[in-house]
């Protein structure tokens, strides 16, 4: 225990918490009472009336919602298995003797996440273009033509195309994120496991793995609530098109808010994506505790 | 010389976009005035209106014009926060979309009596003009400017490449060019309807007024016609036609409109389907053989309703409005700059650059000199050859033209049949008029 002497008084600790407190207080509480203030309103011809829990049964019946947020889970998924777990392996790669000039590749991979979301979905329109597009291209070229698609304009794949975007943009977040786990890691026990004569990958499953789960459950987090709020990518890329194909939901409450003027149900659907993600993240969280590591987050 | 025809709270708004859309007097003698708009920058309008900006500081000195200036999308979504909050700038541009929810929130000011007592201003706007913008017998906004939302903008050179020396007269003859064009591996109609408008202005609203008639847009606010009428799914149905015949590029729905101008004016599209606002992209193209070779028509006869085949839709779109909280000095000089901005020397100048004019220019501008292509759009509309018929996205609720668009995009992926587009405009116009 502390000695008294070093313990600040409590006025003290109130002063240095009260700048945090009022900003985080303005920027997100506020917003947040007053969104689902109105969340229990009806708004029609810029006016609101009451309308008590009506938004709220509407969006359980919402198809479209419903339909945005497959989607929005559909990112999730795949960021998770390709974005997370790609991280992983190279974060795992580039901390053995494998790899040359770690530096630099994590220089490049790191590089496309402090890129704006507009400028790589602008790079990514390229890639997908049909006619003219890098991918369609490369693929007649190696011989490969009979797989050249309708990349944006699909409805079937369009989700997929612009998970493709967002997993590339952010994997280098991931990769300083376990990178920086890695280096927390007891090098004894990677020590031991080596003198034991343990190969890369059962060091990676049975030493390195174990001792990173903490990590772990921070990155799906990330993920899940990543996942949950995207939107630069897809409103830039295919502006949530075609139809409803490629639309998440934060897309869905900007459109109602601001393209239909109903701001009341675009509240709604914002508060829903705020318990939404509390929920997924604390489930995650729990289940992290419960099955995987001993030491609570 | 041609005479334009006479057709028919508080919350929510955060501190910084009010600080923004709000103006307020300065001082006894000074008149502070806030003009909210997104005709600059890039906007082929940018010239005409800061013109007629440049001649109302010249002539009211005593009045501190604050412009301001933004992009379509961030002026709509700022002008909507405000309006929920109940505040709108002091002159602003309403869509005609607006004009309904503006009236009945009570932010919008009438000005009959100043627009109807002058000649030179309500006594030369057409009516027809004014159609969006007046509710019960009160006109709220001045129309900026004469649009037409449906050209097929066609290469001449292309068609008679195709066998065609004049552009089909019938439906059947058009579906016919269109895969004749598709065998010569040249784009039928250059689509770019990634914002989703251009399907439903440009492409779908004069299909409408082909299967419904004239009269199809205040028969719905009659509550004599639905969205889900016969005629209307019938609409539809001639859309998905053209899709399933292929006449779009498949990128379709990840382009955008300039995109499809730029494939046509590459020589890659035989057609593109836009409003009369793209006519001044074509004249400066530069491309003078293309120039040449390019015609305007509209869609051809449908299903043998002749009577019909010279509806195309029109209007405005947006008008110059005030607020309704304005009074004394300050809506004398909101007035005297809506006044400029529909004056004769600001539609003289939309002209010069190949846009239509919201007012009857009858006799004040013969001297101009226009090119072939634009007098050939002021013949049309002036002596009657284009009978137009109110646009439908400005005349609804604003959420109808999002609803519409995504219906219309899921249509032409097969993810909708036109019965299911049709249900979900007529629930989206059920639950938000």
């Amino acid at each position: 225990m502390a000695p008294r002497a070093f313990q600040p008084s409590t006025i003290a600790i109130w002063l240095f918490l009260l700048p945090g407190i009022v900003v985080y207080g303005g920027v997100v509480l506020t917003p947040l009472i007053g969104g689902f203030y109105y969340s229990l309103f009806e708004t029609k011809n810029f006016q609101f009336h009451w309308a008590g829990l009506a938004n709220y049964v509407r969006l359980w019946g919402d198809g479209d919602f419903w339909f945005t947020l497959r989607n929005n889970f559909i990112i999730i998924l795949l960021s998770v298995i390709f974005q997370v777990t790609t991280a992983f392996i190279i974060a795992v790669l580039m901390n053995s003797r494998l790899v040359i000039a770690p530096k630099f590749l994590r220089t490049a991979i790191f590089f496309p996440v402090i890129l704006s979301p507009v400028v790589t979905s602008f790079v990514w329109i390229l890639v997908f273009d049909i006619n003219s597009g890098l991918l369609n291209n490369t693929l007649e070229a190696i011989g490969l033509g009979g797989l050249q698609q309708k990349w944006l304009d699909d409805p079937k794949i369009v989700i997929y195309s612009v998970t493709v975007a967002l997993v590339w943009q952010y994997i280098g977040l991931f990769l300083v994120i376990f990178l920086s786990g890695l280096s927390a890691i007891n090098q004894e026990t990677i020590e031991a496991a080596e003198v034991d004569g343990a190969s890369t990958f059962q060091k990676t499953i049975y030493v390195i793995f174990p001792q990173l789960a903490s990590t772990w459950s921070v990155a799906i987090v990330l993920a899940i609530s990543g996942g949950l709020k995207i939107f630069e990518h897809i409103f830039v890329m295919t502006g949530g098109g075609p139809g409803l194909s490629s639309t998440v939901v934060a897309q869905y409450a900007y459109s109602q808010s601001f393209l239909r003027a109903n701001f009341s149900y675009g509240n709604t659907i914002a508060i829903a994506i705020v318990v939404l993600s509390l929920t997924l993240v604390s489930l995650t969280i729990w289940a992290f505790n419960r099955f995987v590591v001993k030491d609570r987050i | 010389m041609y005479v334009i025809p006479d057709f028919g709270r508080r919350l929510l708004g955060s501190a910084m976009v009010l600080g923004a859309l709000a103006g307020a007097p300065a001082s006894a003698q000074d008149v502070e005035l806030t003009f909210a708009h997104f005709l600059a920058n890039k906007s082929t309008e940018a010239p005409n209106v800061a013109d007629a900006i440049a001649r109302f500081r010249e002539k009211h000195p005593e009045v501190e014009l604050k412009e301001q200036i933004s992009g379509t999308d961030e002026y709509l979504t700022q002008f909507n926060v405000g309006a929920a909050s109940g505040e709108v700038p002091d002159v602003f541009m309403m869509n005609g979309s607006d004009t309904t929810a503006l009236v009945a929130a009570g932010l919008v000011g009438a000005i009959t009596p100043e627009f109807t007592a002058d000649p030179d201003w309500g006594g030369r706007t057409p009516d027809g003009m004014t159609f969006e913008f007046s509710r019960d017998g009160e006109v709220y906004g001045v129309p900026y400017g004469q649009i037409i939302t449906h050209v097929i903008y066609w290469n001449k050179d292309i068609f008679a490449e195709a066998g065609y020396d004049s552009f089909p007269a019938t439906w059947e003859d058009f579906i016919g060019a269109i895969e004749t064009f598709k065998e010569m591996g040249k784009t039928p109609i250059s689509l770019g309807n990634k914002g989703r408008w251009v399907v439903v202005d440009p492409l779908f609203g004069t299909l409408v007024a082909r299967e419904c008639g004239p009269d199809f847009v205040p028969q719905v606010h009659s509550g004599e016609a639905n969205f889900t009428d016969e005629c209307h799914v019938a609409a539809i149905e001639d859309f998905k036609q053209l899709v399933d015949v292929g006449a779009f590029n498949e990128d379709a729905n990840s382009l955008d409109n300039k995109q499809q101008r730029d494939a046509y004016l590459n020589g890659d599209a035989a057609m593109f389907v836009e409003g009369s606002w793209a006519l001044p992209g074509i004249l400066d193209s530069g491309n003078q053989s293309l120039i040449d070779a390019t015609g305007i028509a509209l869609w051809p006869s449908i299903k043998g309703k002749d009577e019909n085949a010279s509806l195309v839709t029109g209007g405005a779109g947006w008008s110059y409005a005030l607020a309704a909280r304005l009074e004394g000095a300050e809506r004398e000089a909101a007035i005297e700059l809506l006044k400029e901005l529909s004056a004769v020397d600001y539609s003289r100048s939309r002209m010069e650059i190949g846009l239509l004019p919201a007012q009857n220019m009858a006799g004040v501008a013969d001297d101009i000199e226009v090119q072939p292509l634009f007098a050939e759009f002021v013949s049309n509309v002036g002596d009657g050859t284009w009978q137009v018929v109110p646009i439908i996205p400005t005349n609804m609720p604003r959420s109808l033209l999002d609803v519409s668009g995504e219906a219309l995009q899921d249509l032409m992926v097969g993810n909708k049949t036109p019965q299911e587009v049709a249900e979900a405009m007529q629930e989206d116009y059920d639950r938000s008029k």
